[in-house]
């Protein structure tokens, strides 16, 4: 079946969905929100619904990024526009849907946005809110509005275009045009993705592979799993161009296994476009077949670094192998293999349907296009944001996600093992990759942790050693001894027990962690340390000398033992 | 073609250093020394240690040198401060798990190397309670990077010490390196130990703990030669510190040709060591070589002086009273009333010296017993000119196709086994040219372009291998001849064969053809049990794979010629002849068996394999000779020997250990083991490599080679006691040896094998299919790792016995029912004139009425399972299976 053909019927499909001759209740389903109790507040909706003896579809959608009015729900009247509404209890659910569609108010006082690009009862258009006015949403463009397991929905949302475009032009030519848009690895080390592409498609082999990194391991970053939840098929799409483009047989999706949802909505979309002929054998009637094959995670941490990844899927255990040889030539199975983050790939449909121009024309002259940024901790509206580069992060973390100024100490950048720095040093810096290097940090996978007055620093940062000393592979010395020797060394001061010369025994040790270890794990696990020996050295010293907490966090023994 | 050079600076040396090698290797080469942890020149590379991380010009960082590739121009620094200052906190941290008393003693000053400091009980934390003390890698480490000070507590692991048999593991001292994982995976092809658990308290240990063995360890001991501190130590030589010096030598154990490196201490042979550059092994060995050496050597059953049997019993007596009882008993028994036995673990210098007593001195045909059956092998003889190999060990990496018949070479010659292994079992990896510099680095991963290798069985028995092996026919057993017979018929049908070869380097391929062309493949199914499908199927995978390398063992040679016939016409009608990869490859069983054909210690084969028109009569014999110690008596078999040295008026036995022989010896001449004496052998590849004396013999025993000098001086000839000139003497004898000097043999002995012009077709001759009479069962020797030999050998080492699996006879699931055997359940085998009961095991592997037994049962007085068997063809008696009646015992 043609493309063309599929996609007249998505949309006639899709005309009558938004355009109802009943009511719409759909639920804000992502992990996020059935953690904030989505299923509760659907079966409340249900039982309201058939209270009030009215005919209505109940559907779903991923996770819109509004951490904070989790559960949401949307619902729109025939002849109406949609209105989202939230947070909501089930009981404030069922009281919401017997105002609203048993009775026709529109309920202002729990109504975020209508999606109308014109107020609605007072109520303000969905782009028009402060949380959406400064994003520019493309991967996550169709999240939270349609419906991620209807592949008509994504179609007729424009879904397909890239790839229908990709493949009358050569795979060099969509390499090009990955190169030219000046899109960037989104999984932490922000390497261009077209020259990672032009390597794998230079490099030689029999057989060559695509994996899609899916194991979101970084405390505080969830935007692979908005994409994988809302909108899996264009992370799909996004895979297959790419196969396309590098002259991929077999794709892999390799999925942290603590994202269930995330995993078995890919499932389905999978089989959906198998179903549909969008993937396997001659795609779209193409000469080109693309193999998907999803695997679960196992379970560590460095499944989630691109070496180890490779040596989990190929059966070991994931431990990384050192680079070079890159995996553009020596990856998967020793085959040429592209590695690539989740939304780095989802960003690639809409450049190629709408042209490489357009994405550089967004971001910065130096950093090109967007980056989701996911803004958790000590703020009151935490919440995933796609953003186009440029905006500072001033904006951020006070407008967006409306930390309080007088609250914010510090903020931890992309990662668990990634600078942590003073909240009013943040302030003064643009959202940008080559920007914030040149300040001496990154955006690392975009998650921003917002650390509050009340935090112990030490504290912190001996649970953050805690986390990548367990999650260490245990290969490399450096990492495995270092993030054990930084870990002992904190337990120590945290229990009041530390000595004067610890803070330089940390320090001196970092170049050797630093350089000495294999991967980027260990590479950068001295980071927390240095960055918070350095800006806020004494909470250490309180924590030495005086032996006390001054946030009251750190339970210090009462005589201290050390020698 | 020219090879492209590169060249670098290191520390202000100018390297030139082949594309694709890495900066590490460079150094080596250049006499740079770049501490290591992790790194081995066996493995590899792996990058986990850090040690080796150098300064770069112009390069970020600091690269770990063993993963860098060299690259024109580039400028490396080793040693600078901060490249120390990095591996010395690496070091540090590493110091808070890893006891360091070694390095932190106060009383290091005033201590010996390799000496218990007992007088020093105050030295809470000693470096003697670590069994690598003076031989740890970690310490050498410490000292290059000039470890001063260690700021941080100790914390003692506290996991419990291994159990295991002749591997003593230790944990604590662990520093996981992985070294012991990838040896066993990567080169042995096993995978016993893993790394387990993560973050700080990954550590090295077997799959859920297991014990060793049960893990599937074959007690190669590749994992302790590889450990670079004390975390894996043989047992028996835990402490016994570092050796005084090194010697190198050949195992003795099986015709694979080792080398390896014995550790001496004070007239001890302390341990053995590998080497990593060996020509045959690659470092690489067994069991046997690896925990039995010093056992062997230093054996409270080693004869010491020399005894005459006075009055009944044996009395000590001087040499020259033995060598004279000696030399008057064969000068004075009728020439063909004298019998000379060897045994084919002595070096080739000795073999000759030998051959010379009894057919110059003596003037007797009666020659041999526990060497290679010539007369199986005369087909090789009539092909290639020789009884010997057409291939070498390094073939085995170029072949195709390996097809092993007759033979478990996991079992009785590992390093070969384990080196199929390593070609066979990996999924067609294969990596571009990108990487080129990984095709110069050893493992298993990275065979440049290249396919993995078919593997065919075909053996009555499953063995190890056939969890790799491509295909498995299960021979019904002793019809393998008919089998390969009918694999050579499809070959010529299917228009598969190598007609140009055939031509132009073959001669009598028109008699073969006919001969061949009225054997029906029906009755040859019907004869082996394999099906016709199979039949074709494993013709066709044999013949597209080339080139292909066949290699066969006993269980062919047991057979007689036509089964090794009709493999010699598989090899030349595929062109598997004379061509990289292709060949025969014989796998004998005792150390120098190719070394006794070619000094001519064999009945009917003079030096340099010369035929002789020689008739060996032993039903007469009133004198005997034997020389060497693989001769047993208590086997089935074995008391054919024990009849005939009954008859016996005079048995000089000239060995090292006290055997049961000695029952009727009556002068004993007590001889030096391998490690003892000085000469050559001859490896299955017909490598010639020496062996070295490494320690004195015991008491007055003498190398052999000297006491075979006395005697023949006692019979008029003229020996010389001296390796180098009997080497040289035999060097002019053998064809191919000419020009070799025995002083040149130093490190890689020569491979020494020349094809002739032209190959001539063997005629094959398949006799008729037998039967077995009614109510006998054929059993056939089977073998194992710790028990390879007979009882006289490793059966006396108490090292190897504590690993041996139980004794069991083997038996197909129809025999049993038809004979009401059950699993489990005993068995008494009834032979001729013996009787011996043993435990049953019903294999439903095995091919129809297949009956096997470990080894010594079968063990004959030889040691190769062999019994006379008339064959009208053979000059000399070829010796088979044994024909017994079972029955069960008990229940």
């Amino acid at each position: 079946m043609s493309l063309e053909v599929l996609v007249a019927e998505a949309r006639s499909r899709w005309e009558r969905k938004v355009n109802p001759d009943r009511p719409r209740v759909i639920i804000s389903a992502g992990s996020c929100g059935i953690f904030a109790g989505a299923r509760k507040v659907k079966a409340a909706v249900i039982d309201a619904l058939k209270g009030l003896h009215v005919d209505a579809s109940v559907e779903k959608t991923g996770c819109v990024g509004l951490c904070w009015a989790e559960p949401m729900v949307d619902i729109q009247l025939p002849g109406r526009p949609r209105v989202a509404y939230g947070p909501l209890t089930p009981a404030e659910a069922a009281r919401l849907v017997e105002d609203v569609v048993g009775r026709g108010d529109p309920r202002v006082d729990k109504a975020l946005y209508v999606y109308a690009d014109a107020p609605y009862e007072g109520i303000p258009p969905r782009e028009k809110t402060d949380w959406f006015k400064l994003q520019y949403r493309i991967t996550q463009r169709n999240v939270g509005i349609i419906d991620p397991e209807d592949l008509d929905d994504y179609l007729a949302s424009g879904g397909y275009e890239g790839l229908a475009r990709a493949l009358t032009m050569t795979p060099a030519e969509v390499v090009e045009a990955v190169k030219k848009s000046g899109l960037r690895g989104c999984g932490g080390a922000a390497f261009p993705t077209g020259l990672k592409w032009e390597f794998c498609l230079r490099a030689r082999g029999d057989e060559k592979y695509i994996i899609c990194n899916a194991d979101e391991g970084n405390p505080g970053t969830w935007k692979d799993r908005l994409i994988m939840e809302g909108d899996p098929f264009q992370l799909i799409e996004g895979i297959t161009i790419a196969a396309y483009a590098n002259g991929a047989s077999r794709g892999f999706i390799y999925i942290r296994d603590e994202y269930p949802l995330a995993s078995s909505r890919v499932r389905t979309a999978v089989e959906k476009l198998r179903a549909r002929g969008l993937l396997g054998d001659k795609i779209l009637g193409s000469g080109f077949s693309f193999e998907l094959i999803i695997r679960d995670g196992a379970g560590s941490y460095l499944c989630g670094e691109e070496m180890g990844l490779i040596s989990s899927l190929e059966g070991d255990r994931a431990m990384p192998r050192s680079r070079p040889p890159f995996p553009a030539t020596n990856g998967l199975f020793y085959k040429p293999t592209v590695v690539n983050n989740v939304e780095t790939l989802a960003n690639v449909p809409q450049i190629i349907a709408r042209g490489w121009e357009w994405y550089a024309g967004l971001g910065t002259e130096r950093s090109k296009g967007v980056r989701t940024i996911t803004v958790s901790g000590a703020v009151r509206r935490p919440g995933g944001f796609e953003l186009p580069f440029g905006i500072p992060l001033k904006t951020v973390i006070y407008d967006l996600a409306q930390a309080d100024p007088a609250d914010l100490k510090a903020v931890q950048m992309g990662g668990p093992a990634s600078n942590i720095l003073p909240a009013d040093f943040v302030a003064t810096l643009p959202l940008g990759l080559d920007e914030l290097r040149d300040a001496g940090t990154t955006i690392g996978s975009g998650g921003l942790v917002m650390l509050g007055q009340q935090t112990c620093i030490p504290n912190l940062v001996l649970q953050l050693m805690e986390f990548l000393r367990d999650e260490s592979c245990g290969k490399c010395f450096p990492c495995q001894m270092g993030t054990r020797a930084y870990y002992n060394t904190l337990y120590r001061i945290c229990r009041g027990e530390g000595r004067p010369e610890d803070l330089d025994f940390m320090l001196d040790i970092a170049p050797a962690v630093q350089f000495g270890s294999l991967c980027g794990h260990g590479q950068v696990a001295h980071v927390p340390v240095v960055d918070t020996i350095t800006h806020f050295r004494h909470e250490y010293e309180v924590h030495i000398r005086e032996r006390r907490c001054p946030q009251g966090v750190c339970e210090l023994s009462p005589v201290a033992t050390a020698v | 073609m020219e090879e492209r050079q590169v060249k670098l600076t290191i520390d202000g040396v100018e390297v030139t250093a082949r594309p694709g090698m890495t900066v590490l290797q460079a150094a080596q080469q250049a006499g740079i020394y770049i501490p290591t942890l992790c790194w081995h020149p066996a493995l590899r590379p792996w990058g986990a240690c850090r040690m080796c991380v150098v300064e770069v010009e112009r390069q970020r960082g600091y690269p770990a040198s063993c993963l860098l590739p060299v690259a024109d121009g580039m400028v490396v620094r080793t040693g600078t401060e901060a490249v120390q200052e990095i591996r010395r906190e690496i070091i540090e941290v590493l110091l808070t798990e890893h006891p360091l008393g070694c390095l932190t003693c106060h009383k290091e000053d005033q201590c010996y190397t390799g000496e218990p400091c007992l007088r020093s009980p105050h030295v809470d934390f000693r470096c003697v309670t670590c069994p690598a003390n003076y031989r740890c890698e970690l310490q050498s480490v410490c000292d290059y990077v000039e470890i001063s000070e260690v700021r941080f507590p100790f914390k003692y692991r506290g996991i419990p010490l291994g159990r295991d048999p002749l591997i003593a593991t230790d944990f604590n001292l662990c520093i996981v390196c992985a070294r012991c994982v990838r040896v066993c995976d990567e080169v042995r092809g096993i995978g016993v130990w893993a790394v387990t658990n993560r973050g700080a308290t990954t550590i090295v240990d077997t799959a859920d703990g297991q014990p060793m063995v049960d893990a599937g360890c074959i007690m190669c001991g590749a994992c302790v030669d590889v450990c670079p501190v004390g975390a894996l130590e043989e047992r028996q030589s835990r402490h016994s510190g570092p050796a005084e010096h090194l010697v190198r030598t050949v195992c003795n154990y099986c015709p694979v040709g080792c080398q390896f490196i014995l550790e001496v201490r004070r007239g001890r042979v302390l341990r053995v060591g590998p080497d990593y550059e060996a020509p045959a092994n690659r470092g690489q060995y067994c069991v046997r070589g690896r925990f039995g050496v010093s056992d062997f050597v230093h054996n409270p059953l080693r004869l010491q002086t020399p005894m005459v049997r006075k009055n009944g019993t044996l009395t000590p007596a001087t040499w020259a009273e033995a060598l004279g009882a000696a030399a008057e008993a064969l000068k004075n028994t009728p020439p063909e009333q004298v019998a000379v036995f060897a045994s084919s673990r002595l070096t080739n210098e000795e073999l000759y010296a030998l051959q010379k007593v009894a057919r110059e001195g003596v003037g007797t045909p009666n020659l041999g017993w526990d060497l290679p059956d010539w007369s199986a092998l005369e087909p090789l003889h009539t092909a290639f000119g020789k009884v010997g190999p057409t291939a070498a060990i390094a073939d085995i990496e170029k072949a195709r196709a390996y097809l092993v018949v007759g033979a478990d070479p996991w079992e009785t010659v590992p390093v070969v086994g384990m080196k199929i292994v390593q070609y066979t079992r990996m999924p067609a990896i294969t990596l571009p040219p990108a990487s080129d510099y990984f095709n110069y680095l050893p493992g298993r991963a990275l065979l440049p372009e290249r396919e993995r290798a078919r593997l065919i069985l075909i053996n009555p028995r499953p063995t190890h291998l056939n969890r790799f092996a491509d295909a498995w026919l299960k021979v019904r057993p002793g019809t393998d001849a008919w089998l390969i017979a009918g694999l050579v018929k499809v070959i010529l049908e299917e228009g598969l064969a190598d007609p140009e070869f055939i031509s132009r380097e073959t001669v009598g391929f028109d008699e073969f053809e006919a001969a061949i062309g009225n054997l029906d493949l029906d009755r040859v199914s019907r004869i082996t049990g394999v099906g016709r499908d199979e039949l074709v199927r494993v013709a066709r995978l044999f013949a597209q794979n080339r080139p292909a390398l066949i290699m066969f063992g006993g269980g062919i040679v047991r057979q007689g010629r036509a089964a090794v016939a009709a493999l010699v016409a598989l090899a030349l009608v595929t062109g598997n002849v004379g061509r990289p990869g292709a060949g025969i490859l014989p796998l004998f069983g005792t150390a120098n068996s190719q070394g006794a054909l070619d000094a001519g210690a064999v009945a009917g084969l003079g030096p340099g394999q010369v035929p002789l028109d020689e008739t060996p009569d032993l039903d007469n014999v009133k004198t005997c000779y034997i020389v060497g110690d693989s001769f047993d008596l208590e086997g089935p078999a074995g008391l054919r020997l024990r009849r005939l040295l009954e008859g016996c008026e005079t048995v000089i036995v000239q060995g090292a250990y006290a055997s049961p022989l000695l029952d009727f010896a009556t002068v004993l001449l007590p001889g030096a083991a391998f490690a003892e004496k000085d000469g050559t052998v001859t490896s299955l590849e017909r490598r010639i490599q020496r062996v070295r004396a490494a320690v004195r013999p015991p008491g007055e025993a003498r190398p052999d080679l000297a006491i075979l000098a006395e005697v023949g001086r006692g019979l008029g000839v003229d020996i010389s006691p001296r390796p180098a000139e009997v080497f040289a003497e035999l060097a002019e004898r053998v064809p191919g040896f000419a020009g070799l000097d025995y002083e040149e043999l130093e490190f890689e002995g020569p491979v020494v094998n020349f094809l002739p012009e032209a190959f001539n077709f063997p005629d094959l001759r398949l006799g008729e299919a037998e039967s077995a009479p009614d109510g006998l069962v054929t059993v056939y020797p089977g073998r194992s790792f710790y028990r390879y030999d007979l009882t006289t050998f490793p059966g006396m080492l108490k090292t190897l016995t504590t690993v041996g699996r139980e004794r069991v006879l083997e038996v197909g699931p129809e025999l049993a029912a038809r004979l009401g055997l059950t699993d489990g359940g005993a068995v008494r085998v009834i032979g001729d004139g013996w009787d011996l009961v043993s435990r049953v095991r019903v294999s439903a592997e095995l091919a129809g009425d297949a009956a096997f037994w470990d080894f010594e049962y079968v063990g004959p007085p030889g040691g190769n399972g062999r019994e006379r068997v008339p064959d009208p063809y053979a000059p000399n008696p070829v010796l088979g299976p044994v024909k017994v009646r079972l029955e069960p015992v008990g229940g």
